[in-house]
């Protein structure tokens, strides 16, 4: 970490909180309550302390009953753009597509997320904060956002995302490593300098990979150099299709579930990530 | 009325004017009267353009935009390609109709040796012969598509813009453009549609921006700089840096000669500027963020 890193970590320690060893990541929860359930189960045993990336809602069944799970654990959460849409009680994801079709799908499963959540809990999503900021034992500055420091529903997209524009982040933001989610595909990029940044992908749906399974990450300070991994994470996907089916959800969100494959909100896809799936 | 100046909020995607003016066809519509024997700009050599991508890496661009006219009538459009994609993600905005086995063979060996993603925009403004003919000139249908193809085969995802006339973009005309590319053996259609500036020839063949057409200080305040181009990008040409792609043939779109003496306000003095602010930044592939309302 260099002379100027130090100077702003010196201001801004106060009110960052202190984390050591591995801490889970995870993020886009998309109201799958099934596979928040199956990280609460799976992560304790590698991290000591967890934290949610935000979008709790959207896509999935249920909406109140991730709230709850995430309340219960009491996981600290960065507000997602969802999140700040039902909290605010606006009238749109603010999801950030420029497709009308996938617009069309995204008023879907906005509208039903929420009608189907609690006035108790729009008003908890309202007052999540825009990040969490955490210093680590050497010292690192870490960032925790939605889509990324400078606006809540901007993509950071692994194939957009050129080292300096990258640098250019983690120097605004004064952090040394920055993790997000947002887009739900997760990856990792180690600059030359050493810092870190991470898109720890979504636990609600599946990474456009044909895999049925979704990944969080865990960054892991233990060491003499932080370094990040990410984790697959299986869950009842079965039973999670039959409910959304049961609750009248669209049927492409359902067969994505199914077939790990996206069918909808392709366009927002860079070509690189777009040409890896089956749409 | 004094125009409001947008900020400038750092520089996310350098555009650059690779082949000048200079074009094989002659579209109605063109909004910077591109077109054969169009020497109002010279384009850049490929010395030029590596020492563009260094500015432009020393102030952390997220991506390289390259136009036209025509880029691919850049004898090193290929080679330009994968100078940049070792460094950056780029766009090339093409008329498609000079995608030779040759470029797009050289293309895709750029794109294997990156992780960044190349786009290849080609411009086809309707989807039947005769309706995109009669803007885009004779042939031009016919070859855009053998080129998008090509790309196909190649392993690319080319994205096919069409300028709309509509207000609106049209589910069935969306329709329509993906039920032809994809009996062009295009699996993945990816189609946009982008509003008619008027200004270059379409200025000639509509009646251009009224004193209406304008970006007001409080319109700027609604929705915020995000929604214009200009607040994070610029375009570098042969003759200076520019403001964006659309007002090259203004000289009050002209910000210096280098990238540097470019990051200040724009003062939204154009009638183009309340097009850009009503469809929302609309030059991008996709708009990476888009502002809640």
């Amino acid at each position: 970490m260099g002379t100027d890193a130090r100077q702003h970590r010196d201001r801004s320690i106060s009110g960052e909180r202190e984390v050591s060893g591995r801490v889970a990541l995870f993020g886009g929860v998309y109201n799958n309550y099934l596979a928040l359930a199956a990280l609460l189960e799976d992560a304790p045993s590698r991290a000591s302390e967890l934290f949610c990336l935000g979008d709790v809602g959207a896509f999935g069944p249920h909406p109140d009953r991730s709230v709850e799970i995430l309340k219960e654990a009491g996981v600290p959460i960065v507000q997602g753009n969802y999140d700040r849409s039902v909290g605010l009680r606006r009238g749109d994801c603010a999801c950030g597509y420029t497709d009308p079709r996938d617009n069309h799908f995204a008023a879907l499963s906005y509208a039903y997320t929420f009608r189907n959540t609690s006035e108790r809990n729009k008003d908890f999503l309202a007052t999540l904060p825009d990040e969490i900021r955490l210093l680590g034992p050497k010292g690192e500055r870490i960032l925790l956002c939605h889509g990324s420091p400078r606006r809540q529903n901007e993509f950071l997209w692994e194939s957009l995302s050129p080292d300096p524009f990258l640098a250019r982040l983690l120097d605004d933001a004064r952090c040394d490593i920055l993790a997000v989610t947002h887009t739900g595909i997760p990856w990792k990029r180690r600059l030359p300098d050493g810092r870190l940044v991470v898109n720890v992908g979504a636990i609600g749906r599946p990474a456009n990979d044909g895999q049925t399974h979704v990944w969080y990450a865990v960054l892991d300070l233990s060491g003499e150099a932080f370094g990040v991994a990410f984790i697959p994470l299986r869950y009842d996907h079965e039973r999670l299709a039959d409910e959304m089916r049961a609750e009248r959800i669209v049927e492409p969100f359902v067969k994505t579930v199914e077939s790990g494959w996206w069918t909808t909100c392709l366009e927002i896809l860079p070509a690189r990530e777009r040409a890896r799936g089956m749409y | 009325m004094n125009a409001p100046n947008c900020p400038f909020l750092g520089l996310d995607s350098l555009w650059i004017q690779v082949a000048g003016l200079s074009c094989n066809l002659r579209c109605a519509h063109c909004f910077n009267a591109s077109g054969p024997g169009n020497r109002g700009l010279p384009s850049l050599s490929r010395e030029e353009v590596r020492s563009l991508l260094g500015e432009a890496e020393a102030v952390g661009v997220r991506d390289v935009v390259f136009t036209g006219g025509e880029p691919f009538l850049h004898s090193e459009m290929g080679e330009i390609a994968g100078d940049t994609l070792r460094r950056f993600p780029a766009t090339i905005l093409t008329n498609g109709t000079l995608l030779t086995d040759r470029i797009v063979e050289r293309l895709a060996a750029a794109a294997r040796g990156s992780i960044y993603s190349l786009e290849v925009r080609i411009s086809l403004d309707a989807p039947s012969e005769e309706a995109n003919d009669r803007i885009r000139g004779k042939g031009s249908f016919e070859r855009a598509l053998e080129g998008a193809a090509r790309l196909e085969e190649a392993g690319f995802l080319p994205i096919v813009t069409a300028v709309t006339f509509r207000e609106e973009s049209d589910p069935a005309a969306l329709e329509e453009f993906e039920r032809l590319l994809r009996s062009r053996g295009i699996r993945k259609p990816r189609v946009k549609f982008l509003p008619v500036f008027r200004v270059g020839r379409e200025e000639e063949r509509s009646e251009g921006y009224g004193e209406e057409d304008r970006v007001t200080a409080e319109m700027l305040e609604i929705l915020g700089p995000e929604q214009l181009l200009c607040s994070t990008a610029r375009v570098a040409t042969s003759r200076g840096i520019w403001v964006c792609p659309i007002l090259v043939n203004e000289t009050g779109g002209r910000m210096g000669d280098t990238l540097e003496e470019s990051f200040r306000p724009f003062p939204l003095a154009y009638g183009a500027c309340s097009t850009c602010y009503r469809h929302g930044a609309v030059c991008a592939n996709a708009a990476t963020a888009v502002r809640e309302e």
